[in-house]
């Protein structure tokens, strides 16, 4: 068992770095839109449509609330629409699990491969698993995925503030390094 | 495989270009029925090394029409036996994120796949064979655009690069079922080190249209991309590390403090070596361009066609080419930095400071590169990804002092503290200060008004720290190199004819007083005394210096500078320095060679007391200094910031994608150049 398998239970994002996305928290609403537009600032905003609603559970985490080493998943990114095509096309894109590599100006993540989904139930250990996109999935445990904590096949992307500030996680999917 | 795929080598047996004859693939073109594949895949996967190790010096480099899309065009054989093999043109396509992105390195590598675009001078048609550059290391990512690939329906394979660094890390790829699932060859490589080579060149010509179909919408290619991943790839559990050095690195190098005394360091040091490394080479190619101009003088009787080759052709290029090791110099460091995956930080560290000018952090390097000569730093600006802001980093960059500035400022500031050479450092800082503070507001107005729009955001791909690669950066100088001496033996050779014919002609009459001069030395030299050689060597030099002023302010430049005077009345140039200023249109160190023929008949600028004759030397009137402190502190902050260099205003047209931008940035900086010295000549007058 390697060290990241023990802490897998959801944590609450760090306290102190809560304000630097107040204006944007304040904006989200309390539902969680999976699957919604990427780029559509409005999706963000109360009364949001989307594929999927899941109704009103926890408001979503802004990535800048995370402490470095933390993960978590992205249910979306509130910015404009190529911003948000050239993230998604980077790797940023929903159920995509990221961690945080170092906070600030700039913002780096890692993209952990293989999607939420997938990589939550052990990509590249378990050969023929298939990916599984559902919500379960998505919030499932991040310990297993040893290629990505090698800084393997992950990819790494900086990020300005002003782009960090607008991508939005799953809050239950949290977990710490 | 299925049965019914149809190879592309069985198309190429249809048509006849099996066994293409020897020598066609030159440097200079393909053979016309050459195999023409499409070199696509995501940004730092190795495309560009990949290309390099394929095609080596068969390139060549050109735009695709109507963009600033660079276009790169390589030439190679399939690795078949001799009888067999196939002539493969390898098109380089820029490297993008997805397809169908809005972005113009989309659209450009979108339009090629559907044969509607074409390297200029290249039939448009579509690639008979796509090969997807993929980084084994990062699979996940892009399988997406492999996907999208597939979709087109061309016959493809993927190429499965950085290898090495896989096996390093202990990932492991299942590459039979990678090809089941994706339908398609799979060939494992390592472009960096050459492994996998002789097959891609094989496969290319025997690509297959793709087997398996994938889904068409973005959020099912992405799931698609998961379920293969995660079919593909595993990764044992000892390749776990609980300390990652990229980690710590990117924490330094992006940090506000350590990434900027990084960034200074590596920047002073490129720098360094620039200057201390170029300047031999600079030297040699000076000697050739003097050798071949001394060689020409006394070879051919005196004419016009001797004054055309050494004035005009050779005293021209040799003035531009000069600078060709330092922009191969130049580009060559680049690629090695951007190779070792430092830039990607370093542009970020610059961000901070360069965004509320409305610049991202990639301009920094342009514009520092500037500084040395705007030429490589406007082209270096290719680099930039969004289009408004490569253009106000295009605009801006000339604002920069460059190295041409450096004798006028030398001249300008000894004029003006002549005695404190203290002074005239702050003074010569200040020029340098003067043109970064203007750049970066004109970058602000320009982003406010012709290049409105909102600032994006940076968002950037920190590559893998790795190892750079000697190959690419060589090419890559070379291609640099390439471009820069096309255009000096182009249009650059018109400008410099044109206005060395301006300077030169039309031919006058000497004066009178410098003919009796010369006799009265002919008349010395027969007496045959020591003491009359040396007078008449004297009176011959004066006559010199007298005629070569007399020719300059009746030539077509003079006549003009004359015409223009009043123009530049209003800052305190009278018409000696109105000549200045228009013959050093060309390139700004002229106006010190100007300024010596007109001042002290020669344009020896490096002889003993030239400073001390521009010092003394009087306007007409015969009283009134030609260069009085006013006038100085006028002229030196009209070349800080006016745009005095035509080789420039070329490149920017070609960087820029238009004539309009290079007579915007002529327009800007010389209307602030010339309100900057009024300014400062009606203040200190």
């Amino acid at each position: 068992m390697h060290k990241y398998a023990a802490t897998n239970t959801p944590i609450q994002p760090a306290s102190g770095s809560a304000q630097m996305a107040k204006g944007l928290s304040s904006a989200v609403s309390g539902s969680i839109v999976l699957g919604a537009g990427l780029g559509d600032a409005s999706c963000c905003k109360d009364g949001a449509t989307g594929n999927v609603s899941l109704g009103e559970i926890e408001k979503p985490v802004v990535l800048t609330t995370l402490l470095i080493g933390q993960t978590g998943v992205v249910c979306e990114t509130c910015m404009d629409k190529r911003d948000a095509a050239m993230l998604r096309a980077m790797g940023l894109r929903p159920q995509a699990r990221i961690r945080v590599c170092r906070m600030g100006e700039p913002w780096i993540v890692e993209v952990l491969p293989g999607g939420a989904g997938a990589s939550g139930v052990g990509v590249g250990k378990s050969k023929g698993a298939v990916a599984d996109s559902s919500r379960e999935a998505a919030c499932a445990p991040a310990g297993d995925m040893p290629c990505a904590r090698a800084g393997g096949c992950a990819c790494r992307i900086g990020l300005a503030r002003a782009l960090a500030e607008r991508v939005l996680l799953e809050p239950r999917s949290i977990r710490n390094g | 495989m299925p049965k019914d795929a149809s190879t592309l080598e069985t198309v190429l047996n249809v048509r006849g270009t099996s066994g293409v004859a020897a020598g066609q693939d030159s440097i200079t073109g393909g053979p016309a029925s050459a195999v023409r594949v499409a070199l696509i895949g995501n940004p730092n996967t190795g495309k560009t090394t990949l290309f390099n190790r394929l095609c080596g010096l068969r390139h060549k480099t050109s735009n695709f029409p109507g963009t600033t899309q660079e276009a790169r065009l390589g030439y190679l054989r399939s690795a078949d036996s001799d009888a067999n093999a196939s002539a493969l043109e390898l098109v380089d396509l820029p490297g993008i994120y997805g397809l169908e992105l809005d972005m113009p390195e989309a659209q450009v590598c979108r339009g090629v796949l559907a044969g509607s675009l074409a390297p200029s001078g290249e039939r448009a048609a579509s690639p008979d064979a796509v090969c997807v550059v993929v980084d084994a290391t990062n699979l996940s990512r892009n399988l997406i655009l492999v996907g999208e690939v597939l979709r087109r329906r061309l016959p493809t394979v993927v190429v499965l690069n950085m290898m090495d660094l896989t096996r390093s890390r202990g990932l492991s790829i299942d590459l039979a079922l990678l090809q089941e699932l994706l339908g398609c060859k799979v060939i494992p490589a390592c472009a960096r080190k050459g492994e996998g080579l002789t097959e891609i060149r094989r496969e290319m010509v025997r690509a297959l249209v793709p087997a398996r179909t994938v889904p068409g919408t973005l959020e099912g290619l992405e799931e698609w991309a998961d379920d293969v991943y995660a079919r593909v790839a595993s990764a044992p559990e000892s390749s776990v590390r609980s300390w990652d050095p990229t980690d710590r690195l990117d924490r330094v190098l992006t940090h506000p403090v350590f990434g900027l005394a990084a960034f200074v360091l590596v920047a002073t040091g490129l720098f360094y070596t620039i200057f201390a490394i170029a300047g031999y080479p600079m030297g040699w190619i000076e000697s050739i361009f003097s050798f071949a101009g001394g060689w020409i003088d006394e070879a051919m009787a005196p004419g016009i066609l001797r004054e055309f080759l050494v004035g005009g052709v050779i005293g021209g290029v040799g003035s531009v080419v000069v600078f060709l090791p330092q922009i191969c110099l130049l580009f060559f460091l680049i690629s090695l930095l951007e190779d070792t995956g430092y830039l990607a930080r370093a542009a970020f560290v610059m961000d901070r400071w360069l965004r509320p000018f409305g610049l991202p952090g990639h301009s920094f390097m342009p514009l520092l590169s500037s500084h040395a000569c705007a030429l490589p730093g406007i082209m270096s600006a290719r680099g930039i990804p969004d289009r408004r802001d490569r253009l106000a980093t295009i605009l801006v960059a000339p604002f920069m002092s460059c190295s041409a500035r450096i004798p006028v400022y030398v001249l300008l500031t000894g004029l003006l503290f002549p005695q404190s050479p203290l002074k005239q450092a702050v003074a010569f800082t200040g020029c340098y200060a003067l043109g970064v503070a203007a750049g970066l507001l004109s970058a602000l107005v320009a982003r406010r008004t012709i290049l409105r729009g909102k600032s994006r955001p940076m968002a950037l791909e920190l590559p893998t720290y790795k190892r750079p690669s000697l190959r690419t950066a060589f090419m890559s100088a070379f291609d640099r190199g390439m471009i820069f001496a096309k255009k000096a033996g182009t249009l650059i050779l018109a400008i410099s004819v044109v206005l060395w014919w301006m300077s030169s002609y039309p031919h006058v009459q000497p004066p009178a007083k410098a003919v009796e001069m010369r006799a009265q030395a002919e008349v010395l030299m027969e007496q045959k005394t020591g003491a009359t050689a040396q007078e008449a060597e004297v009176l011959n030099s004066e006559a010199d210096a007298m005629v070569a002023r007399w020719n300059l302010q009746r030539s077509f430049a003079g006549r003009l500078g004359g015409a223009i005077q009043p123009i530049f009345g209003p800052l305190g140039y009278d018409w000696q320095l109105s000549i200045g200023v228009m013959t050093s249109f060309a390139a700004r160190e002229v106006f010190v060679a100007t300024m010596g023929v007109i001042v002290a008949g020669s344009s020896d600028t490096e002889g003993v007391g030239f400073a001390q004759k521009i010092a003394e030397a009087k306007r007409d009137d015969g009283v009134t200094a030609l260069l009085p402190p006013a006038v100085a502190w006028s002229l030196l902050v009209y070349y800080v910031l006016a745009m005095q260099c035509l080789p420039t205003l070329a490149v920017t047209a070609k960087e820029a994608g238009g004539a309009k931008w290079a007579l915007i940035q002529l327009a800007w900086m010389c209307g602030l150049a010339y309100v900057g010295a009024l300014i400062m000549y009606q203040v200190l007058k």
